[in-house]
């Protein structure tokens, strides 16, 4: 599936991303006082792609994400779902969209069970009107679809009624992506998913991403890990300094070439510095 | 077992292995009895060695007339520790309770004695005065953003002074049959106080296990901002718990006021703490994220077994003070025991 899709990005004009694109930011900026965090980011990003955010420390790739998720408002520019301007003011806005995010450091609940965790916020109800009016919580039916949507994911938990507290980094990894998974719709934000994990875990949680992305919606996928990267990403984007340095197909560029742009050794010409929207050319620039 | 335990695991098809799982996770026994000794902390097997001392040491203690003593005694207290049990597990802590107690019971007195209110208009107050008191007391904590510790230290003088200022030193006695009823009265062979402290108890253990109330109240005690990220709406679930814990306020002083026949301001001194005390002893994690009803219950059983049993002793009131600070420590430390123990909670 991921192999198809690359063969299709690498072709000429990339048709696999004609079309609407599922989530678009325009002149995207975050000043955080006298600091540019966010430069004019202009990003397309289409269903069925795996786009790795990569950049150094401080680059603005928490806060292009933060942007997505509605964690805060930019300063200047606009995000478009499918097309339409969109009002991303809080997290709850963004969910609603159908863009849900694991967050660094995964925001689940210890003390409440797998089950609980996929539909915290959101538990379904039972007894009709009454279970509503009291928030009477469908229990054996969270059990059930969490049971089923890891099933899906081929995650592997002991039971979804033990608590997250008492699994290991990798299986509560697996808990978080599997959320948003189940909810997301339009786009999937995983902030780092593999940097507290060992060998074998991240090996999973790779695995993982790449079942997830098989299902067609687009993610973003922040790292460090050049190794994961080339992995799992259909595309690559390079932030250097709050500005989107380069877009690349994952196909037709090599780990030095991304380290080259993360490094700022190598700057391309293909993106002004005041980009307009043209990102596809940016992509084919470096060719 | 529940009904809706049994409709939960006849509904679910569970493979095998995740049954076998989750019984393992539950323990040897999924019965009722395997429930109650994990939820409440193994704390039933000291209180069984008490009763059995007790009742070697002491030919009054095995007296049906005493039990009935003791756990007409321990009511009011349970009612009050249903509430805190949400509120600890929270993350919070309320020790307004017992001024609060206070203030409601002579206020609703007032009301039916110098106002000529009907009984059945005054327990509907009582019961709704508590819960305005509660979310005066959530509104300090998530809106000023006081710490729980801090804001409810405060009720508690504030709402003491209230009560001493509104009783003018005096105090009510007599009230009318309905109230008395609540204190004194018989069920059967239940004593109606007992009666209403079940009906709490069984609704603070359903609204704990199968309701958003009881879900979110875990989720915020156990990790704030995640369930703020869920999209929680994590103030108005924490004044929704310190509501709950005022409106079990509301009902433990028509208890006392008709157990007393009286309603005076210096009533419920002391009152958190004992709560507190039987709650954490019970299980409920200071700390937040767990709660148990069922070891609250057995807490504060725990707690009015052993003050019965010092009385009977010859002990007096300050020797079940001293008695009621050492518990304390000694529930606060077996609980950092059990999160060393467990590595993480
Ligand atoms: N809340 C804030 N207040 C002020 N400046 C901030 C704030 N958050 C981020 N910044 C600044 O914005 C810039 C981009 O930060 P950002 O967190 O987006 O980087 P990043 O690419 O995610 O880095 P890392 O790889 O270290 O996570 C940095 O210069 C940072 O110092
Ligand atoms: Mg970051």
């Amino acid at each position: 599936m991921t192999d198809q899709q690359n063969a299709v990005d690498m072709s000429e004009h990339a048709p696999g991303r004609l079309g609407t694109p599922a989530v678009r930011t325009i002149g995207l900026s975050k000043w955080y006082g006298s600091v540019r965090a966010l430069s004019e980011v202009n990003l397309e990003i289409y269903p069925g792609e795996v786009v790795a955010l990569v950049g150094d420390n401080g680059a603005g790739k928490s806060t292009l994400v933060k942007a997505l998720s509605g964690a805060f408002q930019p300063t200047s520019g606009e995000i478009h779902i499918d097309g339409a301007p969109a009002r991303l003011h809080t997290p709850a806005d963004a969910r609603k969209l159908g863009i849900e995010t694991v967050y660094q450091d995964l925001a689940l609940v210890a003390h409440v069970d797998v089950g609980g965790n996929l539909y915290l916020g959101r538990e379904p109800t039972r007894w009709g009107v009454i279970g509503r009016l009291f928030g009477i919580l469908d229990l054996p039916a969270m059990s059930k679809h969490a049971e089923r949507a890891l099933a899906e994911l081929k995650v592997t938990i002991p039971s979804v009624r033990s608590p997250v507290g008492t699994m290991s980094g990798g299986q509560r990894q697996a808990t978080a992506i599997a959320r948003t998974a189940l909810w997301g719709s339009k786009l999937l934000i995983l902030d780092e998913p593999t940097a507290a994990l060992g060998v074998q875990e991240s090996e999973e949680a790779l695995q993982l991403i790449e079942d997830v992305a098989a299902q067609g919606i687009p993610l973003i996928v922040v790292s460090h890990n050049i190794e994961h990267i080339f992995r799992i990403a259909t595309r690559i984007v390079v932030l250097r300094q709050g500005r989107l340095v380069a877009d690349l197909d994952r196909g037709d560029t090599s780990p030095d070439e991304v380290v080259g742009y993360i490094t700022g050794a190598r700057t391309s010409a293909a993106v002004p510095a005041d980009a307009g929207d043209d990102v596809d050319t940016a992509g084919s620039g470096p060719r | 077992m529940t009904k809706l335990d049994i409709e939960s695991h006849a509904r679910e098809s569970r493979t095998p292995s995740s049954r076998e799982a989750t019984r393992a996770a539950q323990g040897p026994i999924g019965t009722f009895a395997g429930r109650i000794v994990r939820e409440a902390n193994l704390l039933i097997i000291p209180m069984i060695l008490l009763i059995v001392a007790l009742s070697f040491f002491s030919d009054a203690f095995f007296t049906g007339h005493n039990l009935t003593n003791i756990l007409r005694t321990a009511a009011i207290f349970v009612i009050l520790g249903v509430g805190q049990t949400f509120v600890i597990t929270s993350k919070n802590i309320d020790l307004s309770i017992g001024s609060m107690m206070a203030l409601v019971l002579c206020v609703t007195a007032s009301l039916i004695i110098v106002q000529d209110w009907s009984p059945h208009l005054a327990v509907p107050f009582a019961i709704a005065m508590g819960a305005v008191l509660g979310v005066l007391n959530g509104m300090v904590v998530t809106k000023l953003k006081v710490p729980a510790l801090l804001a409810t230290l405060g009720g508690l003088i504030a709402y003491r002074g209230a009560v001493q200022e509104f009783m003018y030193g005096g105090q009510y006695v007599g009230l009318p049959e309905q109230i008395l009823i609540l204190g004194r009265g018989m069920w059967g062979p239940v004593p109606v106080p007992v009666a209403i402290a079940g009906f709490c108890v069984a609704l603070g253990w359903l609204l704990f296990r199968y309701t958003r109330f009881g879900r979110y109240t875990v989720a915020i005690g156990s990790n704030e901002e995640a369930a703020r990220r869920a999209g929680i709406n994590v103030d108005r679930w924490t004044i929704g718990v310190f509501a709950f814990q005022g409106a079990m306020v509301g009902v433990a002083a028509l208890v006392l006021m008709g157990r007393m026949n009286a309603a005076n301001p210096n009533m419920g001194q002391l009152n958190e703490l004992h709560v507190i005390a039987g709650v954490v002893l019970g299980g409920t994690l200071l700390f937040g994220g767990i709660g148990t009803i069922l070891g609250t219950v057995l807490g504060l059983l725990f707690i009015g077994v052993l003050e019965n049993g010092l009385l009977l002793a010859g002990a007096g009131f300050y020797w079940q003070q001293i008695f009621l600070g050492l518990l304390i420590i000694l529930a606060v430390a077996s609980q950092m025991l059990r999160i060393k123990l467990q590595g993480r909670h």
